[in-house]
Parts: structure tokens; sequence; C-alpha cells
């Protein structure tokens, strides 16, 4: 049961995430088995955490190439600064989670899910890992790089 | 209770227990980017009030806290290190909003998430967080948060 919960929360936000970048970038998605072009000495890592019936949180993971072209796709003019760059892909995290969250409410009618404010961690050789947390994942190559998306929930 | 205040008790009561005694060296307001640690604990929370809390230590002081968490020294096994902050990481933090009178069972905070790396930067907050910096013995810790 929790691992179809899994799938199914996995799902909505894959959706979600599909949606949310084809609305706001334009760009197109290619599943992809491994992700291994993630491997930009930088490196983002976006996640969105939920509370309610069944706590866990989304994880986005891609590097800085594709970061920068998924604001220019957003704005249409290259970030600013820094803290631009990470304002926008909070924003981004943020819209997809709240998207795929709204699919899982909608469904499992009493999780009365709700989302933690997104963060954004950004470095070199980082890693990301939740312990007591079961995930399932997915990643996409877009024209600049690829993406990672992958969703935890507690026990599972 | 402020959360700054609910998070330093929080602080005293599970580094005591934990035989170590962390004395609070600087508060310090940051603009919304900021860099991080080596090893950083995520926990994240919303019920009456929405935020991030993030635990920032370096290699050495997770593994003292580790080893004090566990009774013996963890050496190279990271993930027994990572267990373990982000262990202390969501006590503190559930203790913390207990404190402020979030009165439930469940403290609606979900599993710490653990992010290591080198030359890291964070942002939890569009605006401002605070960043609360801790001593023991001669290390050092800090806790960053923000509030929605």
């Amino acid at each position: 049961m929790e691992e179809e919960k899994l799938f199914f929360f996995h799902k909505c936000m894959d959706d979600a995430f599909r949606k949310v970048v084809s609305q706001l970038t334009g760009m197109s998605l290619t599943p992809i088995t491994e992700p291994s072009s993630i491997t930009d000495e930088k490196k983002f890592s976006l996640i969105v955490g939920w509370v309610g019936q069944n706590k866990g949180r989304v994880l986005f993971e891609l590097n800085e190439k594709l970061a920068l072209k998924i604001f220019e796709a957003m704005n249409g003019v290259p970030p600013d600064d820094d803290l631009e760059l990470y304002l926008h892909l909070a924003e981004f995290a943020n819209m997809v989670s709240g998207n795929g969250i709204t699919g899982i409410n909608d469904f499992y009618k009493s999780s009365e899910l709700r989302l933690t404010p997104p963060a954004v961690f950004a470095g070199e050789k980082l890693e990301i890992t939740s312990p007591k947390v079961s995930s399932a994942g997915g990643a996409y190559r877009l024209e600049y790089g690829a993406i990672r998306l992958e969703i935890g929930i507690e026990g599972g | 209770m402020e959360l700054k205040e609910a998070i330093c008790r929080s602080v005293q009561e599970i580094f005591t227990m934990l035989n170590l005694r962390p004395e609070l060296k600087q508060v310090i307001e940051e603009p919304s980017l900021t860099s991080a640690s080596e090893v950083n604990a995520l926990v994240g929370f919303n019920y009456s009030i929405k935020g991030n809390i993030v635990f920032a230590l370096d290699k050495n002081t997770a593994r003292q806290v580790t080893a004090a968490m566990t009774g013996s020294d963890p050496g190279e096994d990271d993930s027994k290190v990572k267990n373990s902050i982000g262990d202390v990481a969501k006590i503190v933090t559930d203790l913390a909003l207990g404190k402020m009178n979030i009165n439930s069972s469940i403290y609606y905070t979900p599993a710490p998430t653990l992010v290591t790396g080198e030359n890291v930067f964070l942002l939890i907050s569009r605006t401002q967080s605070k960043r609360l910096s801790f001593q023991i013995d001669n290390a050092e810790f800090s806790i960053a948060y923000s509030l929605d």
C-alpha cells in the first residue's frame, strides 16, 4: 500500500513537473534512465518538504548550465546575479510541488498535505540523502542538461 | 516564546543530554542567499507557522556530535554521521516548535534532508534568515532559520 502511494505521489509530481516545465520554458523533456550528465562541478538541489498524513519531500537536481537556461526561458534574459537565479529556482520548485500536492490532496482527501517553504542548495560534490525516507524518482534530458526528480515519503 | 529562544533552549536541552555544552556565540541576520557548511540538515515545518531550519556543521563537528550520540567515533562512516545529524536536527526542531505552543502529537515536520558538499550555498527564504552560532569546546556549529 505504501509503495503504491509512493508511486502515486511520484506520478502526481512528475505530471506537475512536466506541465510546469512546458508552460514556463517551452522546453521538451526526454525521459532517461540514468542522469549521468548531472556532473557539473556545481550542482543545484531544490528541496520542498510537505507535512500531513504522509510526510515527505520532493527533490530536484540539476546542473548550473541547465538552471541558467531554465531561468532564461522563464524570463527572456539571464539573471542579474546569483540571488535572482536562486529565487527563481525556489519559485520553480514551489510551483511544481504546489501543483503536485494539489493532485495528491484531490485523490487522497484525508491527506491534508501542506508544503514547507522551498530550500535551494548549490555546491560542488553535492550529495543529498534522506534517512528514514523511501523514495522513487526519474530523470529527464533537456537541451542543456539533465534534471532529476525524486519523491520521498517517510517510512514507506 | 519566539522561535529563536525556542531553538536555543532546545539546543541546550538536547546537547546537555549528550554531555555537550553548547554556548550561543552570535546571532546574525543574513541575506536570503548565504554560505552553508560541509554537512547540513534541513528540516522544514508548516503548521501555524511555516519555515525552514538548517543545522550546519563542518565534518569534524558532525563526527563529534555523532560520537556523543552513539557512544563511539563514527570514523569514516558517513551514513552514521548523516543519520545522527539528521536525528538531532529533527529532535531540536520538534522540541523548539513544541515550546512555541504548537501543541500536537505530531509536530508537522517531515524527515530531515541531509546536504553535504563543498563550497555550498543555501537559500531557505525569499527575504532574510537568521543564524545562531554555537560553540562546543573547540568546535562550532550553526542553526539557520527562517519564517515564511
